[in-house]
């Protein structure tokens, strides 16, 4: 059949009417072949997408995983499946489930937190919550691992890691009694193991260890901890909150916690996240789809370079230039769109169920966290332009093909431009000068700090835009072994793919050393200021007079060869409930020792008597330390006022030591206001009810010393006092004193594990902590540090090398026709990734270290964090070099292990 | 075979082309002078020694490159001084080629391919369906070839895409490089046959080849050495000479 | 030259004439009638012809030759030896000696050693011409395979398996003459002497001047 072409005359007129339509129809037919594109490539595409759609992944988890303290997440460990939580406000005793149920319409059951007492080995004190025993299944609140639930008084559920640290099993039985209020032990059988909230301080029942239903068992000092969930299907309304709260009541409704904006006269400012957490997420958001670009844009340039004879058949064809770009961002906008579901969509799910996750492993339940959608829809979108971005520079090289060579299938020569490294220097030494500077002279206060920001940002720019100058220099060595000239010019030519890449490993490594030096340089400064609480090795106990007591009498159960020494202060300094049990006062000049006790309680009822009589009470400031016997000398007294306390006396220090006298230094002298003759009055006073009865009072010798006059270290926890006391002298005159401290002292120092094993039986408010010296971050966040980078580093050398592997096949097939060794490949492989590293880690470590050097110099010429007031500035030369040849040998053995099938003689076409 | 006398204008003509690479020592004269019509309905061959030209002029011919003096005159207008903007049109349009191998988009298929120059155009899919078919008709494929990827189909189809995707639309002039030169004895003929066939349906088509049997399909064959035409062969008309001559 | 083509045509219609008695029996008119048609009247015989080949046939035992029929035709067989003669015939490969246009090859190889000879030009000439009959050649195949097949589809067959190889053989012409100018530039760049073309290009150029007018 013979179709007529249709002759000059008569041909028809094919211009397309409407331009909109036809840009429309280009874009189609771009994202047509572009899809097409993508499918033939897999393996690249992939990549491109897992570079771009990790980051948002990364930050969608993140942030929708730190919802764990959003409202609406915290709703089910706050009420379980309850519509409304009551507490008394006050009068807890009064209250019981009758009369609050009187007042609210609903199901109202009872539950109660607190300790109990549980006779394992030791007499411990073990957190524990009670509830009626068949309100727990339903109470939401319990989610049953294994066993079953209670169904008698005497039969409890506890903790997975309760179970684990004291050997129970199921049917295994525990001795219980109630630890406040004596009474006969009963045997209570494990019936179950129980996960409970894993955030302790939002909902009742969180943190303890022990479900039962003997809530008579349980006991606690605290009445918050007694209360009543309300069950029933209708939401409590705020008028029912308000009813309940006239009544004494403190009651929580869930669903206004849910729907905060219905309560009247609410701040809804409170319920907003607070702008830092954004700012960090965005900061950090922004970087990792900055390194994400640095790293697709080789992708993309080895994208348009196997597309180059397409390109050329279809600019044959008739296209323009826009065309041509269009077919390469087409692909990466779809790319990135894709990335950006994906990731948004994998990081929305593992962030809402991630602490779902995580409690169930510890063995206690979490929900799953509200979905943050806005954050995932800019992320998404981030991605797609990221994509988009990294692909402008490689669009513009196709856009400028040259055909003829193009169709001939002739290799292209690659241009490279001359002026961007000279910009590039000038940039760089511009902006480190910029920031060094300011570093050094100006003031450390935000605005030069963003200006520094900006210049070391500017800087890594200029290091970049420099980059392709230094590595055409690199391909120049010529007595270099061939494996690594090979690999350099190759780097040379191909610096489309190059120099992202080590741009890539330039940024990593530059960050990587700014933070690095940040925090060394803070721990230099906060080790320089440390003091340690107590000497090393020994170790301290602290809390309520009972607790401490109860821990001491473990401690010395376990381990008889411990030396435990309680220390003393005057009356009753760390008093828990609302008043001291004892007090003691230094009389001032001109009051009464009556006064002297009184004073202040009767202010409250008087508001004109004056309270300045009360001022040397214990408890309205340092109290007096009580030295034992035979330590006197350990204090670092001079020698009169040593001899002072030796002889039954007083030495006070003046001001106190530990003392917060706020705005300005202490202006009361302890001299002027207690010191009469060389002595002092002191009196004690013992509690009844409301007020204290003072006590005989007793004139004592007294000195008064400067804190500067003492010698010696002290421990950390001496550092609170106005003076000190002989046990002797202060059991003689009659004064009150309270157990303050344990010390704790081992005959070989204390390991971390056996600090571990006993802190799991002593009392939560009663644990033993050893002092061990000053821990900086450096050691810990170094190594996260050193990860992230090199992981970064690493990523982005392999990526360049398997590219550029790809590449070079026809090229190493060459070489293998010709006669080079089997070795030669993996060689050039070791020797591309290893030469990208090396410049990319030196050039980038070297811009990080003078800019960190800039911010350490600022930071520690100022008040915040750890400013220390002269200049400190820490290299961690360690890290840094740990990270160079960690990461250069890596990624070379990585490139090795990637190249070492053998690539065969294929065929040296395109 | 008579020929389709068509219009008076020729749709190729080359004006005093010159191409000119390099400078100085490394001055290479790739084209000198060169003067050649090509009419609707003429196959115009162009054989020479490698150097010769040949591809040069193909190039020059379809503003895939630039000459250094004279015109190129493509169906009357003169695209030697051009925006680049304005040479896509000529290429989307008026002209069309067919190269040795690799002639078709991989990732396209067969009538996708066809259609390629008219949807760079504007034209959107669905009016394209009808030239293409057409095109691919005229090549002597069927409707089913059409739905094929290029790699699933044989080397004379993708050179016969190749023709059609030359000659879609309002195209007429095609540009062909030794378009037989990855094919078989036997293909090959028939891929010179269809071309010969488009050409008397009208087209104009120039041809490199360095295949004396494929010129011989052309009407007439031009000489090319050192960037001159040094000859050109025209057939004579008559067959019962020829039976005579052979016994 | 001569001698040798003629001899060759000989011994092509003597080996025609036995295949075809293979058959059986036939008498002289008929024997010519199958060879012209078989060879796709491309090789017309005189009866003369065939009946001087048939003698020889004879005197060499190949044909035998029979009674006269009532029309007074006189009938061939072939005998045994001739059948075997025709079987070897068969099966084995046609001798090469005989080389059509040697004169071509005379020509040329006279022409380079003969001082103030242009051979460019003569192979340039030879050239054109061929390719023309190249053309013809072409067009005339597509012709055949234009009309539709008419009576017999054999002899069409054997029309074109000719015409192919006429194509081939002009083919095979040109490509030497391509290499034979390939040889005779590189000489002459080896040996310092200016190719002798330059002049025969600008003529040519002139005459394009005329004969390709660039617009009517």
């Amino acid at each position: 059949m013979t179709a007529q072409i249709v002759a000059a005359g008569a041909r028809r007129a094919d211009r397309t009417a409407d331009p909109a339509v036809a840009w429309l129809n280009s874009w189609r037919l771009a994202f047509r072949i572009g899809w097409r594109e993508i499918r033939r490539a897999r393996g690249r595409s992939a990549l491109i997408m897992i570079m771009v759609g990790a980051p948002v992944l990364l930050i969608i988890a993140a942030v929708t995983g730190s919802n764990s303290g959003s409202n609406s997440t915290m709703v089910p460990e706050m009420f379980g499946n309850a519509q409304a939580t009551v507490q008394a406000s006050k009068d807890g005793d009064h209250w019981n489930t009758d009369r609050v149920g009187a007042l609210i319409s609903g199901r109202v059951v009872q539950v109660t937190g607190g300790e109990i007492g549980v006779s394992l080995g030791d007499r411990l004190r073990i957190a524990a919550v009670g509830m009626p025993i068949g309100e727990m299944s339903g109470s939401g609140l319990f989610r049953l691992r294994s066993g079953h639930w209670p169904t008698a008084d005497d039969q409890i559920m506890i903790t997975r890691d309760f179970a684990h640290r004291h050997n129970l099993r199921l049917g295994a039985t525990v001795p219980g009694f109630s630890w406040q209020q004596p009474g006969p032990t009963t045997d209570l059988r494990v019936v179950g193991i129980v996960a409970l909230p894993q955030d302790v301080s939002v909902g009742p029942g969180g943190g303890a260890e022990v479900v039962t239903g003997r809530s008579r068992m349980i006991t606690t000092d605290d009445p918050s901890q007694v209360s009543y969930l309300v069950f029933r299907t209708a939401p409590v309304s705020y008028r029912e909150i308000q009813r309940l709260d006239s009544h004494g009541l403190d009651a929580t409704s869930r669903y206004l916690v849910e729907h905060p904006e219905l309560v009247p006269g609410q701040d809804a400012g409170d319920q907003q996240e607070s702008s830092a957490p954004v700012a960090f997420y965005v900061l950090v958001g922004g970087g990792l789809l900055f390194e994400a670009m640095l790293l697709a844009g080789p992708a993309f340039a080895i994208a348009a370079a196997r597309q180059r004879h397409t390109m050329g058949l279809i600019a044959s064809n008739g296209a323009v230039h826009k065309q041509l770009r269009r077919q390469l961002l087409g692909q990466a906008l779809l790319l990135g769109v894709l990335a950006g579901a994906i990731g948004a969509g994998l990081g929305l799910v593992s962030g809402r169920y991630v602490s779902v996750v995580s409690a169930w492993l510890t063995g206690s339940w979490a929900p799953p966290n509200a979905l943050a959608w806005a954050p995932a829809v800019v992320a998404f979108l981030g991605a797609a332009v990221a994509a988009v971005v990294a692909a402008l520079l490689p669009a513009r090289g196709v856009g400028e093909l040259d055909l003829v060579a193009v169709l001939r299938r002739r290799p292209t020569a690659t241009r490279s431009r001359t002026f961007g490294p000279l910009i590039g220097s000038v940039v760089l030494a511009g902006g480190l000068a910029v920031t060094l500077g300011l570093g050094f002279r100006a003031a450390p206060e935000m605005t030069p700090r963003y200006i520094m920001g900006g210049c070391t940002a500017a800087a890594f720019i200029g290091a970049m835009l420099m980059l392709p100058w230094l590595i055409t220099a690199l391909g120049r060595g010529s007595r270099l072994p061939l494996s690594i000239r090979l690999a350099g010019r190759d780097i040379a030519r191909q610096a489309a793919r190059s120099v992202p890449a080590m741009s890539a490993v330039l940024v990593a490594s530059g960050m990587f050393a700014v933070m690095g030096i940040a925090i060394a340089t803070d721990d230099h400064a906060e080790a320089e200021t440390y003091t340690p609480f107590t000497a090393m090795g020994q170790g301290t106990i602290q809390g309520s007079v009972d607790d401490m007591q109860a821990a001491a009498n473990i401690i010395r159960g376990r381990h008889p060869d411990w030396k435990l020494t309680p220390h003393s202060s005057l009356g009753d300094p760390d008093y828990g409930g609302d008043l001291p049990s004892s007090t003691v006062a230094l009389v001032p000049k001109g009051c009464t020792p009556q006064q002297a006790v009184t004073a202040e309680t009767q202010a409250d009822r008087d508001p004109d008597a004056d309270s300045r009589c009360a001022n040397g009470r214990s408890d309205y400031s340092e109290p007096v330390t009580v030295v034992p016997d035979g330590q006197l000398g350990t204090i670092g007294l001079p020698a009169a006022a040593a001899g002072v306390l030796s002889e039954g006396g007083v030495v006070l220090v003046d001001p106190p030591l530990g003392l917060q006298c706020s705005p300005g230094p202490c202006t009361q002298s302890v001299r002027r206001t207690y010191l009469t003759d060389n002595t002092v009055t002191l009196v004690g006073g013992t509690r009844k009810g409301d007020a204290y009865v003072p006590g005989k009072p007793a004139r004592l010798a007294a000195a008064v010393i400067g804190p500067d006059d003492l010698t010696g270290t002290r421990p950390g926890w001496t550092g609170y006092t106005s003076g000190w006391i002989s046990a002797d002298a202060a059991s003689k005159a009659g004064l009150p004193s309270t157990v303050v401290l344990w010390t704790v002292d081992a005959p070989r120092p204390i390991t971390e594990a056996q600090e571990k094993t006993i802190d799991e039986v002593l009392p939560a408010n009663a644990q033993l902590s050893v002092e061990r010296g000053f821990h900086g971050q450096l050691a810990t966040a170094g190594r996260v540090l050193l990860g992230i980078a090199g992981a970064l580093v690493i990523i982005a050398a392999l990526i360049s090398t398997a590219l550029s592997q790809v590449e070079a096949r026809p090229d190493l097939a060459t070489l293998t026709a010709v006669g080079a060794q089997p070795g030669l490949r993996r060689r050039f492989a070791a020797a591309q990734a290893g030469i990208l590293v090396l410049v990319g880690v030196v050039v980038g470590q070297l811009v990080g270290i003078l800019a960190g050097i800039g911010f350490a110099a600022s930071n520690s010429r100022g008040d915040s964090g750890g400013g220390v007031g002269h200049l400190v500035v820490t290299v961690p030369w360690q890290l840094s070099g740990l990270l160079l040849v960690g990461a250069v040998l890596i990624a070379a053995v990585l490139a090795v292990l990637g190249a070492w099938s053998s690539p065969g003689l294929t065929r040296r076409l395109g | 075979m008579a020929r389709h006398a068509e219009a008076d204008i020729p749709v190729l003509i080359l004006e005093k082309l010159s191409r000119i690479h390099g400078s100085g020592e490394l001055t290479v004269h790739a084209l000198r002078r060169i003067n050649l019509a090509v009419r609707a309905g003429e196959l115009i061959a162009v054989m020479g020694p490698s150097g010769s030209g040949k591809s040069t002029l193909l190039n020059l011919a379809g503003a895939l490159d630039k000459p250094t003096s004279g015109r190129v005159l493509i169906e009357g207008e003169d695209v030697t001084s051009m925006r680049p903007a304005a040479l896509a049109a000529v290429r989307r349009r008026k002209v069309g080629f067919v190269f040795q191998d690799f002639n078709l988009v991989p990732s396209l298929t067969a009538a996708e391919n066809v259609s390629l120059p008219l949807e760079l155009d504007g034209w959107s899919p669905r009016r394209t369906r009808q030239p293409v078919a057409e095109a691919l008709d005229a090549v002597g494929l069927s409707g089913q070839v059409g739905d094929r990827y290029p790699s699933e189909l044989s080397g004379g189809q993708q050179q016969r895409i190749a023709i059609a995707r030359s000659l879609v639309g309002p195209r007429r002039l095609v540009l062909a490089d030794e378009p037989t030169g990855a094919l078989d004895t036997e293909t090959g003929d028939q891929i010179m046959a269809v071309l010969r066939e488009r050409c008397d349906a009208g087209a104009a088509g120039l041809l490199v080849t360095h295949e004396p049997r494929h010129a011989g399909w052309a009407d007439r064959v031009i000489f090319l050495r050192d960037g001159a035409v040094i000859d050109s062969a025209e057939s004579a008309a008559v067959d019962e000479r020829l039976m005579r001559s052979i016994g | 030259m001569a001698g040798a083509v003629v001899k060759g045509h000989v011994m092509s219609v003597r080996w025609g004439i036995l295949a075809l008695l293979t058959e059986g029996p036939m008498y002289g008119a008929r024997i010519r009638s199958e060879f012209e048609q078989r060879t796709g009247g491309t090789w017309p015989l005189n009866v003369g012809q065939v009946y001087t080949t048939l003698a020889r046939l004879e005197r060499d035992g190949l044909v035998e030759g029979q009674e006269a029929d009532d029309e007074g035709r006189i009938g061939y067989r072939i005998t045994r030896e001739g059948r075997r003669q025709v079987e070897l015939w068969w099966t084995s490969p046609v001798p090469r000696e005989d080389s059509p246009r040697s004169e071509l090859v005379i020509k040329l190889a006279l022409a380079v050693t003969v001082p103030g000879v242009d051979v460019q030009q003569i192979v340039q000439n030879q050239r054109s011409a061929s390719l023309s009959h190249l053309q013809d050649l072409t067009r005339l195949k597509r012709g055949t395979q234009a009309s539709p097949a008419g009576n017999d589809s054999g002899s069409d067959l054997a029309w074109s398996l000719v015409l192919d190889h006429l194509i081939f053989t002009a083919e095979a012409e040109l490509r030497w003459l391509d290499h034979v100018e390939g040889r005779l530039q590189r000489e002459a760049a080896r040996s310092g002497r200016r190719p002798q073309h330059d002049h025969q290009a600008h003529d040519h150029q002139a005459r394009d001047h005329e004969t390709e007018t660039v617009v009517r």
